[in-house]
């Protein structure tokens, strides 16, 4: 297990920054998706052994990070959100100088050094100093010296922020060859679920501190899919003799002529529910345009009020979330 | 690994390698940590500016050591001393502290101010290593306008002395006290400059709230004695960073100006001598100085930012 926690609070003051967050986290790319302020630069700190949880328990490799915190820090980078670069010293200096603190020795460090400069892509670059550096260049020192030391695990608390959209590509991309081609475990946080669901595997919700869901992304969007259907009329009739039999079924109102539905459905009941469908349409006698299913995104299982997905953990524990 | 032609130009993965080696953990990285700001202390690595204020410095700290290696060659050591030793840190007081703000304000307020700080405190170290490895590394830069200076000046007397034998003899006995308040001059005023630097919030707060912690106690204390000529006021010199560094000296060589009985004007060591203070005090005091300023800087340190 590559993450553990166990009723872990934090509280700053009357502040509660995270409350009784129970969960358990495979290795893998794990996005840590949340509101700003949720807790998200909370809990990766506690992991780091960085702050003392209130109560509760978190463990990163087995190891306590309460207690254990160097141990911890040893086999782990992290690129904190902030700006975090000295100006007036060459990324290839600093770069070296972060590997030896992480316990690389010197001539490892230098030769590490160039090496993950140039996986990040800065070249020549490297010997100029960094006050002169774009923000994507700085975001890639950033990713540099958290990557130097071959951590086996990679915090990244926001990775992408301040870049135009290629340069958020490109840091996408490179946070993902990391976590694939080197199975480095990575930790990313975003408030963009577009980002999480591009290049993550699982997935954290946290939301006033509190977990709201846990899993993989294909658990998490399989959960429900959805069929769209689309008749020349009778839209409203066949909605309500679809809920009547078990299928609940709202009309989509936002267009015009009101001839779309949706069906929510449950992964295993999806034949069951299709053949429904068909049969009810025949019954009715109505012209069927279209009928298609698609899996559900990940921004709707959280933005969309009314898909019926819970956001609440009370109501629907993940499978992790219930393991634990 | 191959090295793929990936889209825009951009080569990642050449070179990325597993680290199978030693990772030599939390003292190597101390160790990291006080040879960087030691190196950034005097600029290696960084722009000219910091080389040339911290070289600058060092080279001021010298001309008084210089000028009397220069005479010693010329004139007999016997006959003229430009400067004594237990009177040196009185001569270059003014350097050494412009030498502790800037330090400690550039050495603590810059990873404060860029945020370097978390990088630190995401690697295997403690809070208070960092205060540890901050300080240490200010002590060190120290030694260069303090002990480096009396050392060049106490060999060049020899080198210069008429019989080098003889000067040994009558002077040999200078070196212990040069190196125990080089020490200590490097120690307490370096941990008054951290703790300042790590209170202030910003790097040009750092470097004037040191600037005052040791000129505006000088000044004042000058000022009382001048103005009361009492030497019940006389325990006022121990608020008084710069003349309790003045007190120790004059103890550790010996060399306590006779106790006068009317204040006259003049230097910190007549101040010294006429508030007549029992002189091992200013090697006590110094110590709690020490004490009292690494304690806050650690404290500063220990609980989150």
């Amino acid at each position: 297990m590559l993450i553990e926690t166990e009723s872990l609070s934090k509280h700053y003051g009357a502040i509660t920054a995270l409350d009784d967050l129970t969960l358990q986290v495979e290795p893998g790319i794990i996005g840590l998706v949340g509101p700003n302020g949720a807790g998200k630069s909370t809990f990766i700190k506690i992991l780091l052994g960085l702050v003392a949880p209130t109560s509760g328990r978190a463990q990163v490799f087995g190891l306590n990070a309460a207690r254990e915190g160097l141990a911890i820090r040893e086999l782990v980078g992290y690129l904190p959100e902030h700006d975090c670069l000295p100006g007036d010293i060459s990324a290839s200096n600093f770069v070296v100088h972060m590997a030896r603190m992480s316990g690389i020795p010197a001539a490892v460090a230098r030769e590490r050094s160039a090496e993950t400069l140039r996986h990040v892509g800065l070249f020549e670059e490297r010997y100029r100093q960094i006050s002169g550096y774009s923000t994507g260049m700085k975001q890639r020192v950033k990713l540099a010296q958290a990557l130097v030391h071959d951590p086996r695990l990679l915090f990244l608390d926001e990775p992408t922020n301040g870049l135009d959209p290629e340069g958020r590509d490109e840091m996408l991309d490179l946070v993902e060859r990391t976590g694939h081609e080197f199975g480095i475990s990575i930790v990313m946080s975003s408030h963009l679920l577009s980002e999480i669901e591009r290049i993550c595997e699982r997935l954290i919700v946290i939301e006033d501190g509190q977990l709201v869901r846990a899993g993989t992304i294909a658990e998490l969007t399989d959960v429900t899919s959805v069929l769209h259907i689309e008749v020349e009329s009778g839209a409203d009739r066949l909605a309500a003799l679809l809920t009547e039999r078990g299928l609940p079924t709202t009309v989509d109102a936002t267009t015009a002529s009101a001839r779309q539905l949706e069906v929510e459905v449950e992964g295993e009941r999806l034949s069951w529910a299709r053949d429904l469908v068909i049969e009810t349409i025949a019954g009715l006698g109505l012209p069927l345009i279209r009928m298609e299913q698609r899996r559900r995104r990940l921004e709707e299982l959280f933005l969309d009020p009314d898909s019926g997905a819970s956001t609440s953990h009370d109501t629907e524990p993940s499978r992790e979330e219930s393991a634990s | 690994m191959t090295t793929d032609p990936a889209p825009r130009g951009a080569i990642y993965d050449i070179g990325y390698q597993p680290y199978e080696g030693e990772r030599l953990g939390r003292r190597f990285a101390i160790w990291s940590l006080y040879v960087l700001s030691l190196r950034n202390a005097f600029g290696i690595g960084r722009g000219a500016l910091p080389k040339v204020l911290a070289f600058g410095l060092v080279i001021l700290a010298f001309i008084p050591a210089v000028v009397q290696v220069i005479l010693a060659a010329v004139v007999p050591i016997d006959e003229f001393e430009f400067v004594q030793p237990h009177e040196y840190f009185g001569f270059i007081q003014v350097i050494i502290i412009l030498f502790v703000a800037g330090l400690s304000s550039d050495l603590v307020g810059n990873d404060r101010r860029q945020g370097t700080l978390s990088l630190y405190f995401s690697r295997p170290i403690q809070r208070g290593d960092y205060a540890a490895a901050k300080l240490a590394a200010l002590v060190t830069a120290l030694l260069t306008v303090t002990v480096l200076p009396q050392t060049v000046m106490f060999a060049g007397n020899w080198l210069g002395a008429s019989d080098a034998i003889d000067w040994a003899k009558a002077n040999g006995e200078d070196f212990a006290p040069i190196l125990a308040s080089g020490l200590l001059v490097c120690i307490m005023f370096g941990s008054i400059g951290i703790a300042c630097a790590a209170y202030a919030e910003r790097r040009s707060f750092a470097l004037i709230t040191v600037l005052i912690v040791f000129v505006v106690p000088f000044v004042v204390t000058q000022i009382v004695i001048d103005v009361t000529e009492s030497d019940g006021a006389g325990y006022i010199v121990l608020l008084s960073p710069a003349h309790v560094m003045r007190g120790f000296t004059l103890f550790l060589f010996d060399a306590f100006p006779p106790v006068s009985f009317r204040f006259e004007g003049g230097g910190a060591d007549e101040v010294l001598a006429f508030v007549d203070l029992p002189s091992w005090l200013y090697v006590i005091v110094a110590f709690v100085y020490t004490g009292v300023a690494s304690a806050l800087a650690f404290r500063r340190f220990r609980s989150p930012a």
